[in-house]
């Protein structure tokens, strides 16, 4: 294998494939990157075993002089490109079980673990055509709902996200048992009733692939995995093997206590007030009265906080305990100017919702005060 | 108590003075902030038992007194109001009550008493010198410092006067790093030589960044004081004798080489990439015009460089902790470097050939 390539052209790709892997592994094999080097260009392929990232760079940005397969340490690569100078030229070259990359008057050796070795995920065929969605249009509806992921809970299906397809539409779910969020956006082809989990990481890491400049992308789904396309990137990533408990008993049908604020104004308020809560339960408490909400926080050492906001409320006095953080994550990730809130009693979940934007909504459950 | 102040007017000086103030400490009072209200004066007093910061500034008073209110709390309060919020501070018993527009909040307090002062000596007269030129005289050596040494004077930095210079020296024994600067007098009852302990000096440091033109800084027999604008960082002092680092420069060096300070510092990057993990060694072979910088590492992975230099004496080969190299080449400012050695047992000097003041020591290392 040998192949000449801009530094330029290498080092983006290669960042995103060892962002992959994780920093500390069982597998010696797991802390590299595979490199495939054919006429067609090369291949840089990172995995944890749960996803894998394979990054195309295209012959017309590298001269392909040997044809090969290597595994070499990805950090150690990534680093010793990072400080090569712009604009140089990286000659890379196998030479018995070893890595040669020279540039300029650098020189160095890296060790190699054979390409048959590593650990590609076993991908079933796909049969399917792949869904092609908007890159933009998807990143929004992970960004709006990721947050409500839980993390290593034993309900494991919560580490993760539901993609839950239906005719012409996609939406996605997430939730930690205690506070929901959903989001929907149009999609043609979508394979209706299929309802795949992502894994936490999976959803992370193609969040971020979507980051830089995707205009389309591809998805494919089999029992256990999906594909994604993403511009000259392929990301695989495992699905959590799992039955989603149906969110939609959880989302409040009737509400007849609502109000409308300034989204600001309500996050701005519980921020300020959350310094002073509860460090363990994180507890406040909402008060609504006419045209008033009271936000009121204290916590063991007799500390407390309160503020009044305006909200257009003309129903009966109302009194509901959170977790403070839910409600300020959920504002937090919203967009629109203002919030519509709906409660029903201090014993059932309340609504967060943009009154211009029906897409998306935000679920928490109330906290016994 | 009772005052009241623009948040943009208090939040700075409040940070700084909480900065001071450690995550985790063993007394609840040391999480605390000490708030003290005399005519239109506000100071704010934070302590680690260590270093203490007091920042003042004039508020509109109404009821003088004073008290402790816990530091990080009153900060996230101060700085998630609006800008421009007008903040009134009321004293309710043992409640602070911080209240701003309709945002109303009690903070517990514990008794001003009980705040930790340090105890200060006679103070020697202040030395006014400007606030660049000494953060620059701690920027170019406290790296050197050592951490949590056995040897705990080398836990800090020296700082002497003496002959009309400030001197500021810092070593972890296997290198060191000596700058000094000019003052504008010769003074007999200078500060003579103090050691400001590790923490003092990362603190000094924060708070020059961000100081007037001139600052004053006075010493006495166990502490030092800088003052710059409504800011008076206290530090102790560290009671111990520091080595004679004179001892410690090589002066007989022969081989001298010139080096482009960027290029060597690239190189370095690129090739400590693939040094032993653990010992970091990095040989450097002097030859005639180039020096070549190699490494390796125990899973037999090596990396090379060889970079022109100005160099014609005999052929060298040293080994180095790249490390100590980096750290070197990361706070020297001129475009070239000089590195001078005598043979691969001794230690080598480098000096930044446009700014004589400031030179760095390296030890060897056996490769």
């Amino acid at each position: 294998m040998k192949f000449d390539v801009e530094k330029s052209a290498l080092i983006e790709p290669l960042q995103r494939v060892v962002n992959v892997l994780e920093r500390r592994q069982t597998l010696p094999i797991l802390s590299h990157v595979l490199i495939e080097c054919s006429e067609s260009g090369i291949v840089l392929v990172g995995t944890d075993q749960e996803i894998e990232l394979s990054a195309r760079i295209p012959i017309d940005s590298v001269d392909v002089s040997g044809v090969g397969a290597v595994t070499v340490p990805g950090r150690k690569l990534l680093d010793i490109v990072r400080h090569l100078p712009e604009g140089v030229v990286i000659s890379c070259e196998e030479e018995a079980d070893r890595f040669v990359l020279r540039s300029q008057r650098f020189e160095s050796q890296l060790a190699t673990l054979p390409a048959n070795e590593f650990p590609w995920i076993d991908l079933a065929v796909i049969a399917n055509d792949p869904i092609k969605a908007s890159g933009k249009a998807l990143k929004a509806l992970l960004s709006k709902t990721m947050f409500a992921m839980a993390q290593q809970d034993v309900r494991y299906f919560f580490n993760g996200m539901l993609f839950e397809f239906e005719v012409g539409l996609l939406r996605c779910v997430a939730t930690n048992g205690q506070r929901l969020a959903i989001a929907e956006a149009a999609l043609e082809g979508a394979p209706a009733g299929s309802r795949p989990i992502l894994p936490r990481k999976g959803v992370t890491e193609l969040a971020r692939l979507l980051d830089s400049d995707a205009e389309e992308v591809r998805l494919q789904f089999t029992d256990q995995h999906v594909q994604a396309e993403v511009g000259l990137d392929r990301f695989v990533s495992k699905l959590i093997d799992a039955e989603y408990p149906d969110y939609t008993k959880a989302i409040p049908s009737s509400s007849d206590q609502s109000f409308s604020c300034s989204r600001n104004d309500l996050k701005d308020a519980l921020v300020r007030t959350a310094v002073l809560s509860n460090e363990v339960y994180k507890n406040v408490r909402l008060s609504l009265s006419t045209g008033q909400l009271e936000i009121f926080t204290n916590n063991p050492q007799q500390e407390q906080a309160i503020e009044q906001i305006s909200v257009d409320y003309t129903k009966e006095p109302l009194e509901i305990g959170f977790n403070i953080h839910f409600l300020i994550e959920a504002l937090s990730v919203m967009s629109g100017d203002s919030v519509r809130v709906e409660l029903t009693n201090p014993s059932s979940p309340c609504k967060l919702q943009d009154p211009d934007d029906p897409s998306a909504q935000f679920i928490i459950s109330p906290m016994v005060l | 108590m009772k005052f009241s102040v623009s948040r943009d007017n208090i939040l700075k000086p409040l940070q700084q003075v909480g900065g001071v103030v450690e995550r985790r400490q063993t007394l609840p009072i040391l999480s605390n902030v000490l708030l003290v209200l005399e005519g239109s004066k506000l100071s704010m007093t934070g302590t680690d038992l260590e270093v203490e910061m007091v920042a003042s500034v004039n508020v509109e008073a109404d009821l003088p007194g004073s008290l402790t209110v816990p530091a990080r709390k009153l900060v996230d309060i101060i700085r998630e109001l609006p800008e421009q919020a007008e903040i009134g501070f009321t004293q309710k018993g043992e409640r602070l009550e911080v209240r701003s527009g309709r945002f109303k909040s009690n903070l517990s307090t514990l008794p001003s008493t009980d705040f930790p002062a340090v105890e200060s000596d006679t103070l020697s007269p202040p030395v006014s010198i400007g606030a660049e030129t000494l953060k620059s005289l701690l920027d170019l050596t406290a790296f050197a410092m050592a951490q949590q040494d056995v040897r705990y004077f080398l836990n800090g930095m020296l700082l002497e006067e003496s002959e009309g210079q400030l001197r500021s020296v810092a070593t972890d024994g296997h290198r060191l790093a000596l700058n000094q600067v000019a003052l504008s007098a010769q003074r007999d009852d200078g500060m003579g030589q103090v050691i400001v302990p590790r923490k003092g000096v990362i603190e000094m440091q924060r708070l020059l960044s961000d100081s007037p033109d001139e600052v004053e800084v006075s010493v006495s027999s166990s502490h030092l004081c800088l003052s710059s604008g409504p800011f008076v960082l206290t530090t102790k002092l560290v009671d111990g004798r520091f080595p004679d680092y004179q001892r410690v420069i090589p002066k007989d060096g022969d081989k001298v080489i010139l080096a482009d300070k960027l290029e060597l510092k690239r190189a370095l990057n690129r090739t400590s990439i693939l040094s032993n993990e653990k010992f970091r060694g990095v040989r450097v072979q002097f030859k005639s015009g180039l020096i070549e910088i190699s490494t390796n590492n125990p899973e037999q992975e090596d990396a090379e460089e060889s970079l022109p230099v100005e160099y014609d004496g005999p052929e060298l080969e040293i080994g180095f902790n790249v490390g100590y190299l980096q750290d070197v080449l990361n706070v020297v400012r001129g475009s070239q470097v000089k590195l001078t050695v005598n043979d691969a047992n001794s230690s080598a000097l480098i000096e930044d050939p446009e700014a004589e003041q400031a030179l760095y020591v390296i030890m060897p290392m056996k490769l």
